[in-house]
């Protein structure tokens, strides 16, 4: 038992070296000691439940010493700056004024390739746009545009919007949910004369409704199928 | 922060409790050996109604640990002894010196590797 509990730690603190040796860009959102947790956990429990021959205890305590780890580490990451900084890692500037940190792509090994596809997938192409690119710790890249690159909000045009708020899922996939219904402060008349409004006569016909809380109504109907 | 207690005071139990154990376990392969030793020498003196009370003596001790050990070890290392005492037993019935010399050096090995599996050494750990 003993053993099995050093072993634990001694794995646990192991795997953790490794991804944080890995980088970023191995890890995707969890943090690297999440991640590690998340392995061993799955992995511990599933021995002890195929093999019968095994007590359960050599999978518990692995378990346990390793839940105990972990929050004493991640109270100790949130009080030191040291502690957080040797087991998260600290993030990277990728893009600094508009220009490429060669270095640290090196560094955290990620390629112009994963660059160019996270900016695509954030909505930018154009680097001189870009005033920094960190790449965080838990793996994904934060883009922050040049002011003058970023769009305009509508406080900035003087503008007031109205508020739309989360809209209600009232019908989804011919479903009814009465409780959204009310929630809306809507009736079943008021559900029928929208159908009818587009020429639809059951709530099955419908694939999707929803409403704002202004009232803006949005509306699919069902394709027939094919 | 109560949490953090918590966790270092469950830590500290389970370090406890893995260490008791590992003494537990020497506690017991040594009473089980001295048992087999006795019965060895019960043997060798042609005593065998002695030699037969010494091998049940030793089998009753470990079948009193039977719960505690099978949730702490592995089952396959506990059925190997529980057959060999019970090997020592037909010997000594028998009356096979031979037979009974080398199942009570084969149940030494086995205590002694089961004991030392659980002890806190670098080799073990590695």
């Amino acid at each position: 038992m003993i053993v099995a509990l050093l072993r634990t730690v001694i794995l646990y603190l192991l795997i953790i070296a490794g991804l944080r040796l890995m980088g970023k860009r191995q890890i995707g959102e969890l943090e690297p000691s999440e991640l590690v947790l998340a392995l061993l956990i799955a992995d511990l429990a599933a021995v002890p439940m195929q093999d019968f021959g095994i007590p359960l205890l050599t999978g518990v305590i692995p378990i346990l010493t390793l839940l105990c780890v972990t929050t004493i580490l991640s109270v100790l990451t949130a009080k030191s700056q040291a502690v957080r900084t040797l087991l998260c890692g600290r993030p990277s500037i990728i893009i600094r004024n508009g220009e490429l940190d060669q270095r640290e792509m090196t560094k955290n090994r990620f390629t112009l390739d994963e660059l160019s596809e996270e900016l695509r997938i954030k909505g930018y192409t154009d680097l001189s746009a870009i005033k920094y690119a960190i790449l965080e710790t838990n793996g994904q890249l934060s883009v922050l545009p040049y002011a003058a690159q970023s769009p305009a909000t509508a406080a900035q045009m003087g503008v007031t919007p109205p508020e739309p708020g989360i809209p209600l899922v009232l019908i989804s996939d011919g479903t009814l949910f009465p409780a959204n219904l009310k929630h809306a402060g809507l009736d079943d008349n008021w559900l029928r004369r929208r159908l009818k409004e587009r020429g639809l006569s059951s709530c099955r016909q419908v694939f999707l409704l929803t409403v704002d809380e202004v009232g803006k109504v949005c509306l699919v109907p069902r394709e027939k199928a094919g | 922060m109560r949490r953090v207690w918590a966790a270092a005071a469950l830590l500290l139990l389970l370090i406890t409790a893995a260490l008791w154990n590992a003494g537990a376990l020497t506690r017991l392969a040594g009473q089980l050996t001295q048992d087999l030793s006795l019965t060895e020498q019960a043997v060798q003196a042609d005593d065998w109604d002695k030699a037969a009370q010494l091998a049940g003596q030793a089998l009753d001790r470990w079948d009193r640990h039977g719960f505690y050990l099978h949730i702490t070890l592995r089952h396959g290392d506990l059925q190997d002894i529980q057959l060999e005492l019970s090997r020592l037993q037909e010997c000594v019935e028998l009356q096979d010196a031979d037979q009974c010399a080398a199942s009570v050096s084969r149940l030494a090995a086995q205590l002694n590797q089961l004991s030392r599996s659980e002890q806190l050494t670098l080799r073990n750990v590695l």
